[in-house]
């Protein structure tokens, strides 16, 4: 079965995948920031990964907690498999949305 | 502990959190890893946050944090119980949750709106805060105590004059006769009102309301000074004079600046030397409405003032000289106001027949003090001026109710699309009321909070303004009536909630296959007949308001200014005469020196004097 993601969803994965090791929530919301102008808030972003873990888009693993972070653990994100087709299926429906618009959008 | 282990310690301090906050997070967020990696995550920016700003600035971030990231996940999981695992366990939207969601749904729908919101908070807040103020003033001057000790066993006694004025003032020998002979009092003290020229040493002068009063004036109200002593039975004795003065609180922290150190200090009233021993407690300014003392003095040292009859010497024993402002006693334990009326009267008739001249009292009223605080002469006038105040802000209140309703319908038919959209998409009855009923009660709150600023600047407006018979609000000390704000608010929200979800009542009343077909062009909520009532309804209230502001004199009791200016002479005709009497009076009474002025003239006793508000030329 397709599962069928939004924008933010869409970003929030690419961002997990792009981070690898080092994807926890602060990390994940800086990326957004970078790369996507997005300023998300802290309550929207931790909302989003339980949407997401819960249609099966993420998983998380737990790291050592350290004395910086006052003795809690740090939550490490993963793409699920669904996760990965879910951004195929919207990757694949947005080329097929772009196509012969080139001209038109002005992109070369 | 030396500078490095103490910055050592600053750093570790400013590295945590505040505690409560970190506490009340991991209350709100789900418990396990969950909640525990959000917690560590804050902990970890902090620390960022920490690094670059201040402590402050840091803490409140931290605070702000338990808001932004913990309530929404308590609201979203409705405070339901949590799963082992650390994940809620609550079903869909719990009511919590709903309510999250239609407050923010309710703001975002009011902040689209800018316009309706605008005018409906505004005539809200007309509303609320025009009637919360007229009611704390209708408060403070018809039902407030004074402030004394057991108001209710205070009276006032009053000897009835030749002209048969039933409520005159009293002679010397009148009050201790009436002290000595009656019973039902347990102490009945005596007061005068006299204007001085207050100035202390090497300052400006400027003319101040003393009540000189008998040595138990203050024992009887049981009044305890705020600093110092106040008028004692001792300063009161016949043939001694006592040059003590007792300065009341406003007037030592307003013009005498507060100082600390003025108990002591020598004052001087109409130019004689006068010992500061004490000064009154805040609020107390004397026991009738609109009294505003500023200074008390021992009555027997009034003659030294050189103020008319009272300082001659032989007053003090005649009986026909009634010239003692009020007396006030009090009820001895059980007795009533009207055993004393009884007996007062009793007295009063032996007094006429003991005296051979027929000088004494033709007779006496008593009245309970906490009932008739309101000056008298005046009472019937303020109590209707209060009144009529009361019930046109009541209109103004029930106009902006109606208006209120008239724009929530006009709203509810603007929104017919939307609600029959709601409805075509399965969303329920109940649903659609709480939605309109969550934001009829936001857009009530915030009337209600712009109606406390509302109520709070009218009640200062108000302060310089006088009641009929000159006695000034700002002496009443009104204060914001929670009470009174209270029950303004759940009207307004009562109008809000009403009117809010009747359109929403008609909604569900739809036909949505025909109002489909039709593309919604009908209108569903419109009510037009409870439109028009209301329509009809602000208009009858809006005459009755006109009208009644047409008879209204307000023109002579609430628009009287202070210190209008009538021109009525020029400066230079006002300079000019002043030259010319000073000359005159200099030739005739071989005066050496004098001084003129601009004055006004203070409150005095409401019947002896009459209060002038033009301004004076006094010489």
């Amino acid at each position: 079965m397709t599962i069928h993601i939004g924008e933010f969803e869409q970003m929030v994965l690419l961002a997990v995948l792009q981070l690898k090791q080092e994807a926890y929530a602060i990390s994940i919301r800086q990326r957004l920031k970078e790369c996507a102008q997005r300023k998300v808030t802290r309550g929207a972003l931790y909302r989003t990964f339980d949407r997401m873990e819960s249609k099966g888009l993420l998983l998380w693993a737990v790291h050592e907690p350290t004395e910086e972070r006052g003795g809690h653990p740090r939550r490490c994100f993963e793409v699920t498999a669904d996760g990965i087709a879910a951004l195929r299926t919207s990757r694949s429906a947005l080329f097929k949305l772009w196509e012969g618009l080139e001209s038109t959008l002005g992109e070369p | 502990m030396s500078n490095a282990a103490s910055a050592s310690h600053r750093r570790r301090c400013r590295a945590q959190p505040p505690q409560l906050a970190e506490r009340l997070l991991e209350r709100l967020l789900p418990p396990g890893i969950v909640g525990s990696s959000i917690l560590g995550d804050l902990r970890e920016e902090f620390q960022l946050h920490a690094g670059s700003h201040k402590a402050m600035s840091s803490r409140l971030w931290y605070w702000l944090q338990v808001l932004m990231v913990g309530l929404p996940y308590r609201l979203r999981n409705g405070g339901s119980p949590r799963s082992p695992q650390g994940r809620f366990t609550s079903k869909g939207a719990t009511m919590l949750e709903t309510l999250a969601q239609d407050l923010r749904y309710a703001m975002r729908n009011l902040a689209r709106n800018p316009g309706f919101t605008l005018v409906a908070m505004v005539t809200l807040a007309l509303g609320i805060g025009a009637t919360t103020a007229i009611f704390s003033l209708a408060d403070a001057a018809l039902f407030q105590a004074p402030p004394v000790q057991d108001p209710d066993r205070l009276a006032s006694i009053y000897t009835t004059c030749r002209r048969g004025d039933p409520r005159c003032s009293s002679s010397y020998p009148d009050y201790l006769d009436y002290r000595d002979r009656c019973k039902a009092f347990e102490d009945m003290a005596a007061f005068n009102w006299l204007p001085v020229s207050l100035g202390g040493e090497g300052s400006q002068a400027r003319l101040a309301a003393v009540q000189s009063v008998t040595g138990n004036y203050f024992s009887l109200l049981g009044v305890k000074p705020f600093q110092g002593r106040l008028i004692q039975p001792a300063d009161h004795q016949r043939g001694e004079v006592s040059s003590v003065v007792v300065l009341a609180h406003d007037l030592w922290h307003g013009p005498l600046g507060g100082d600390d150190s003025i108990v002591g200090q020598t004052l001087r009233l109409n130019g004689i030397p006068f010992t500061v021993v004490g000064i009154a407690p805040a609020g107390f300014r004397g026991t009738s409405l609109g009294d505003a003392a500023d200074l008390w003095i021992p009555m027997f040292s009034a003659a030294q003032l050189n103020f008319g009859a009272v300082s001659r010497p032989t007053i003090w024993d005649e009986r026909g000289s009634r010239w003692i402002d009020g007396l006030t006693g009090r009820l001895a334990e059980g007795a009533t106001v009207e055993q004393a009326r009884s007996e007062m009267l009793a007295i009063s008739e032996q007094l006429r027949q003991e005296d051979p001249d027929a000088r004494g009292p033709r007779s006496v009223t008593v009245d309970a003090q906490s009932t008739y605080r309101l000056p008298v002469g005046s009472r019937r006038e303020i109590v209707q001026f209060v009144a009529l105040l009361a019930g046109v802000v009541g209109f103004t209140l029930l106009l902006a109710c109606a208006n209120l309703a008239n724009l929530l319908l006009a709203r509810a038919a603007a929104r017919d699309r939307e609600t029959g959209v709601r409805l075509c998409l399965g969303a329920k009855r109940g649903r659609l009321l709480r939605q309109l009923l969550t934001e009829s009660l936001v857009l009530s709150f915030l009337g209600g909070l712009a109606g406390v600023l509302v109520a709070h600047w009218m009640i200062g407006l108000l302060a310089s303004f006088e009641l009929p018979g000159g006695v000034s609000i700002e002496s009443l000390r009104v204060s914001l009536d929670l009470r009174l704000l209270l029950f303004a608010l759940a009207i307004s929200a009562v109008t809000g909630v009403v009117f809010g979800t009747v359109p929403a009542l008609q909604a569900t009343r739809l036909d949505l296959a025909s109002s489909l077909k039709e593309g919604f062009r009908t209108s569903i909520s419109s009510s037009p007949q409870l439109r028009k009532i209301l329509l009809a309804v602000q208009i009858a209230l809006c005459l009755v308001l006109l009208v009644g502001s047409g008879l209204f004199p307000a023109h002579k009791l609430l628009f009287k200014l202070r210190n209008v200016d009538l021109h009525l002479v020029s400066p230079e005709q006002q300079r000019r005469f002043a030259v010319g009497a000073r000359t005159e009076l200099g030739q005739r009474f071989c005066i050496e020196q004098s001084a003129s002025g601009n004055i006004r003239m203070v409150r005095l006793h409401p019947r002896r004097h009459r209060r002038s508000d033009q301004n004076k030329l006094a010489i």
